[in-house]
């Protein structure tokens, strides 16, 4: 049964030969990790479609351009990542941090952080939406560095690959990064943590 | 007092708990491939509105260099204080000069035709 399922190359140079429906199964196959990687960056699902979608257009438009010797799904998460940089350089947004911000789930995480809490679910809510916060107030690479590095677990190496900085960079930039955390961090609730 | 850096790691440790969301809506691929399909309509509709404009430029080459031979051939040729040129067969082209005989004559027509008292010197 396997010999009949086509590989990823075996599709790529059916595409590539002028036959754009053997591009589908690429799509389906990928599409859940797309999908799951521009719902780090963009919160509401209408972007988050948008981006899956310039994804596939622009591998199927660049093609001719994978040259087969790394897997067709590094080149596709490179694709992912980078239209991803490009959304969040778009959708770059300047806020002014105050506590008054938070939500009373965010601000009920603040208070009780440390302790044992049986609402695993609702903790992890609000732990995402304050760091969502957190990553919005830093720059677009450097809130991607955090994402894959803090919040993906992706080794500095893999991050280096997927972004084009050097190792060291990405480490100098992660760094600083959560420098800007922390006084993000502090400047929501000063009285509590200050 | 709770530590910033204690209290960023325990949302970020929160945060790497929530598995990653990679639900996919429903026939979303059909809704990639029927942009795939039309895209090459479109770049073919590109290509096509430049080869006419590649074209018509090409087309539009030879009466260009046409007009530009005959407007420097009429600046060229002598007049004989009339206005009307009286190009000469045997006399070879001349160069562009300020000093030309015939611009002197060109000054004296346009001054004639303002003040028909000037004599244009």
């Amino acid at each position: 049964m396997d010999a009949t399922i086509p590989t990823d190359k075996e599709l790529i140079a059916e595409v590539l030969e002028g036959n754009p429906e053997s591009f589908e199964p690429l799509v389906v196959k990928y599409q859940p990790r797309v999908f799951a990687i521009a719902r780090r960056y963009a919160r509401r699902e209408d972007e988050v479609e948008d981006i899956v979608q310039t994804v596939f257009m622009k591998a199927y438009s660049k093609l001719s351009s994978y040259r087969g010797d790394a897997p067709f799904e590094h080149w596709l998460m490179r694709t992912a990542t980078f239209t991803c940089y490009d959304f969040l350089r778009k959708h770059q947004r300047n806020r002014e941090w105050n506590a008054t911000d938070l939500s009373n789930e965010e601000n009920e995480w603040l208070e009780n952080v440390g302790e044992d809490n049986s609402e695993k679910e609702a903790n992890q809510s609000a732990a995402k939406a304050l760091v969502d916060r957190l990553l919005e107030g830093l720059k677009p690479d450097d809130r991607m560095i955090i994402t894959m590095l803090d919040i993906e677990r992706k080794s500095v190496k893999e991050i280096a690959e997927l972004t084009d900085f050097t190792e060291s960079n990405v480490k100098v930039r992660a760094h600083r990064a959560r420098d800007k955390m922390k006084k993000i961090l502090a400047t929501l609730a000063p009285e509590k943590y200050l | 007092m709770k530590k910033i850096e204690d209290i960023l790691e325990r949302l970020l440790a929160e945060t790497r708990g929530i598995p990653a969301n990679d639900r996919v809506p429903y026939a979303f691929e059909k809704r990639i491939m029927a942009h795939i399909k039309e895209a090459p309509a479109a770049v073919a509709n590109i290509a096509d509105v430049w080869s006419a404009w590649a074209q018509s430029l090409w087309k539009a080459v030879v009466p260009c260099l046409a007009v530009l031979v005959l407007v420097a051939v009429w600046m060229k040729a002598p007049t004989d204080g009339t206005g009307a040129t009286t190009p000469q067969g045997n006399a070879a082209p001349a160069i562009a000069n300020f000093e030309a005989p015939g611009e002197e004559d060109l000054e004296s027509i346009v001054m004639l035709a303002i003040d028909p008292d000037s004599t244009g010197e």
